[in-house]
C-alpha cells in the first residue's frame, strides 16, 4: 500500500513484509495499536487468562468457599467445569466483541466474530420483528425533520469521495476500515435491540452466581420439602447436590428425593439466533417452570434423622457415618420418584455411550 | 506549499540540527495523510445524526453512539494537530523525521542508508501529489514514510546526495531546474 502513511500496518504492495509507518501521532491516540500491544489483554485471551477467568467465576458460584468450589470441580471434572464456566459467557458478549473489534479498525476478526453471533446469540426478538425494526428505522432516518435531511447530505457528499478516494487511491484495507468504523456505529442501536445487553444489575448477579453449565432443579424430598438446586452427580445411590441459596453441598440418598425437575432460573428465556442452521422444532416450546427462589432459604420444616454432610468431594457413605454437620440425609423411604429414575436411567445410558 | 530556504524552518526544528549542519529539505507529509481519520469521522457524525432519528426505545445505544462520535471527532483534531507538528528534514547527512504532540520524537536515519529505498505512487499519489519512501535494510522493509509531498524531487535530491559524483555531472541541469523540493504544506 502505497503512500498510506498511518494506515499502511497491513500489508505491502508487491508481497512485500508489512511495514512500520513513520506516524506523529501513535504515542497518544492509536487505541488499535495499543489495543493489539496490550499485554493485559493477551494474557486474558491466553489459556492462563481464561483458567483464572473460570477460577473466579467457580469461587462466585461457591459462594467463596473453597472446599465447594474443589468438590464442584471434582464432581463435573476439571474440563467441565472450565468449559462451563466460559462458555455461557460467550454468546452474551460476542454481538458486542464484534462491535468493538470493527470499531477498532480490527475488520475480520470483527466480520467473523459478528457471523458468529449471528449463529449462536440468541435474540430477544424473532427474526421478522429484527427485520421490521430495520426497516422502522430506515423509515424514521429517511422522514425526519428537513433541516436534519440536509444536514445529512450535506455530511453524506463529502463522506462519499472520501470514501472514492480511499477505494481507488489509498487502498481497499484503508477503505474497508473506514467502512467497518461507521458499520459499528450504525449498528450498535439495532444490536442493542436484537441482543440487549442485560442493564439489570440482577441479571448478571444471577448470571454470576449460577452453574450454568448445570440445569437448576427443583429438588422435592419425600418428607415434602422442596428447594432449588444443582445436581452435580448422581451416581447411583447418592446424588449429590449443591442447594442454591446457602451454596453448600448436600448428600442425599436417591431414594429420599421425591422428584427432580429442571427449572428455569432468572431472567433467562428461551431465544434463538439470528440464523439457525439446524431447525431446532421450536414451533411448541416447552415453557420451564420458573425455579422455587424462596422455598430453600425458609427454615426447613424437615428434620431429618440421619447425620449428612457437606463433604465437598469425599465419599458420601463415610461422611455420613459421622454424626456430626448442620444438615442431614433423608432416611429411606422406599420409595422413589419417577423422574429420579428415569434421571438414573438416562445417566446409565450416558455413561454406557461415553465408554463405547 | 511554499519552499523553505535553509535555516528558514521553524525553531523547533533547528534545535536537531548541529550549528554546522545545514537542512537541504524540509517538508511536512501531504495532507491527504488526514484523509482516513476524516472519513471516518465524518462517516460516524453522518450516522450519529441518522441514528438520533430513532426516538424510540432505550436512550442508551444513543449515548454509546454520540460518545463514539465524539471521540472520533477528538482523534482527527490530534491527528490534524499531531500532523502540523511532525516534519520530514533532509540535511547533507541525515534525514530526520520529527513528530509528536505530546511526546517529540526524533528519528534519524543516516543517509547512506537510504540506498536501500524504494520509491512509490500509488494512483492516489499520483492524482494528489505525493508518494512513499520505503527504506529497507538486508532486504527486510524497516520503514514506510508514506504521503510525501513533492516525492519525485525529493527522490532525486536524496539521490544527489547519495550520489554526487552522478548528481554533478548528467543531471546537474536536470536537479538545477527542478521546482524547490522543500517546502510547507
Amino acid at each position: 500500500m502505497t503512500g498510506n502513511g498511518p494506515a499502511d500496518d497491513s500489508g505491502h504492495e508487491g508481497g512485500l513484509p508489512p511495514s512500520r509507518s513513520w506516524s506523529g501521532y501513535g504515542d497518544m491516540l492509536d487505541v488499535t495499536r495499543r489495543l493489539s500491544r496490550s499485554a493485559t489483554i493477551a494474557l486474558l485471551l491466553s489459556p492462563v487468562g481464561i483458567l483464572l477467568i473460570a477460577v473466579a467465576r467457580l469461587l462466585i458460584i461457591s459462594d467463596y468457599n473453597t472446599v465447594t468450589a474443589t468438590a464442584i470441580v471434582s464432581s463435573g471434572g476439571y474440563v467441565a467445569t472450565l468449559l462451563g464456566t466460559v462458555i455461557p459467557l460467550v454468546p452474551i458478549i460476542l454481538p458486542y466483541l464484534a462491535l468493538t473489534l470493527l470499531f477498532l479498525n480490527r475488520v475480520i476478526p470483527g466480520m467473523l466474530t459478528l457471523l458468529a453471533a449471528a449463529f449462536i446469540s440468541p435474540m430477544a426478538v424473532t427474526r421478522p420483528t429484527a427485520l421490521r425494526l430495520a426497516e422502522k428505522d430506515w423509515h424514521l432516518i429517511v422522514n425526519n425533520n428537513l433541516v436534519i435531511i440536509v444536514v445529512m447530505i450535506v455530511l453524506a457528499v463529502p463522506f462519499a469521495c472520501l470514501l472514492l478516494v480511499e477505494l481507488l487511491g489509498l487502498g481497499f484495507n484503508v477503505f474497508i476500515k473506514t467502512i467497518a468504523t461507521v458499520t459499528c456505529i450504525l449498528l450498535i442501536p439495532l444490536v442493542s435491540r436484537l441482543y440487549p445487553f442485560p442493564l439489570d444489575r440482577a441479571f448478571y448477579a444471577d448470571l454470576m452466581r449460577q452453574p450454568s453449565w448445570l440445569p437448576a432443579e427443583t429438588v422435592t424430598l419425600s418428607s415434602g420439602q422442596a428447594f432449588t438446586g444443582y445436581v452435580l452427580s448422581n451416581g447411583g445411590n447418592w446424588i449429590e447436590v449443591l442447594k442454591d441459596d446457602n451454596r453448600t453441598i448436600y448428600y442425599y440418598r436417591a431414594s429420599d428425593i421425591a422428584t427432580l425437575a429442571v427449572c428455569q432460573m432468572g431472567q433467562a428465556t428461551l431465544m434463538q439466533p439470528l440464523i439457525t442452521l439446524v431447525p431446532a422444532k421450536t414451533h411448541a416450546p416447552s415453557h420451564t417452570q420458573p425455579c422455587r427462589a424462596s422455598s430453600a432459604g425458609r427454615p426447613s420444616p424437615y428434620q431429618p434423622r440421619t447425620p449428612a454432610l457437606p463433604a465437598n468431594g469425599h465419599e458420601p457413605s463415610a461422611l455420613a457415618a459421622l454424626d456430626h454437620g448442620p444438615v442431614q440425609i433423608a432416611q429411606p423411604s422406599g420409595h422413589r420418584c419417577e423422574d429420579a429414575r428415569q434421571r438414573q436411567q438416562a445417566y446409565e445410558v450416558i455413561k454406557l455411550v461415553v465408554k463405547k | 506549499m511554499k519552499p523553505t530556504a535553509a535555516r528558514a524552518g521553524p525553531l523547533a526544528i533547528d534545535r536537531y540540527l548541529l550549528p554546522s549542519e545545514v537542512h537541504v529539505v524540509r517538508l511536512r507529509q501531504h495532507p491527504a495523510f488526514l484523509i482516513p481519520p476524516l472519513a471516518g469521522t465524518l462517516g460516524a457524525l453522518l450516522a450519529a445524526i441518522a441514528i438520533s432519528a430513532i426516538r424510540e426505545g432505550n436512550k442508551s445505544p444513543q449515548i454509546i453512539v454520540w460518545i463514539l462520535t465524539i471521540f472520533l471527532l477528538i482523534r482527527f483534531v490530534f491527528t490534524a494537530a499531531a500532523w502540523f507538528v511532525q516534519y520530514i528534514v533532509i540535511t547533507e547527512e541525515r534525514l530526520l523525521l520529527i513528530s509528536g504532540l505530546k511526546t517529540r520524537t526524533v528519528k534519524m536515519i543516516p543517509l547512506p542508508k537510504l540506498k536501500e529505498m524504494t520509491f512509490e505512487r500509488s494512483l492516489a499519489g499520483r492524482i494528489m501529489k505525493f508518494g512513499s519512501f520505503i527504506i529497507e535494510s538486508g532486504g527486510q522493509i524497516q520503514l514506510t514514510l508514506g504521503y510525501i509531498v513533492y516525492s519525485e524531487q525529493l527522490y532525486l535530491e536524496i539521490c544527489s546526495t547519495i550520489f554526487p559524483q552522478l548528481a554533478y555531472n548528467e543531471d546537474t541541469e536536470r536537479i538545477d531546474e527542478s521546482p524547490p523540493v522543500s517546502g510547507e504544506s
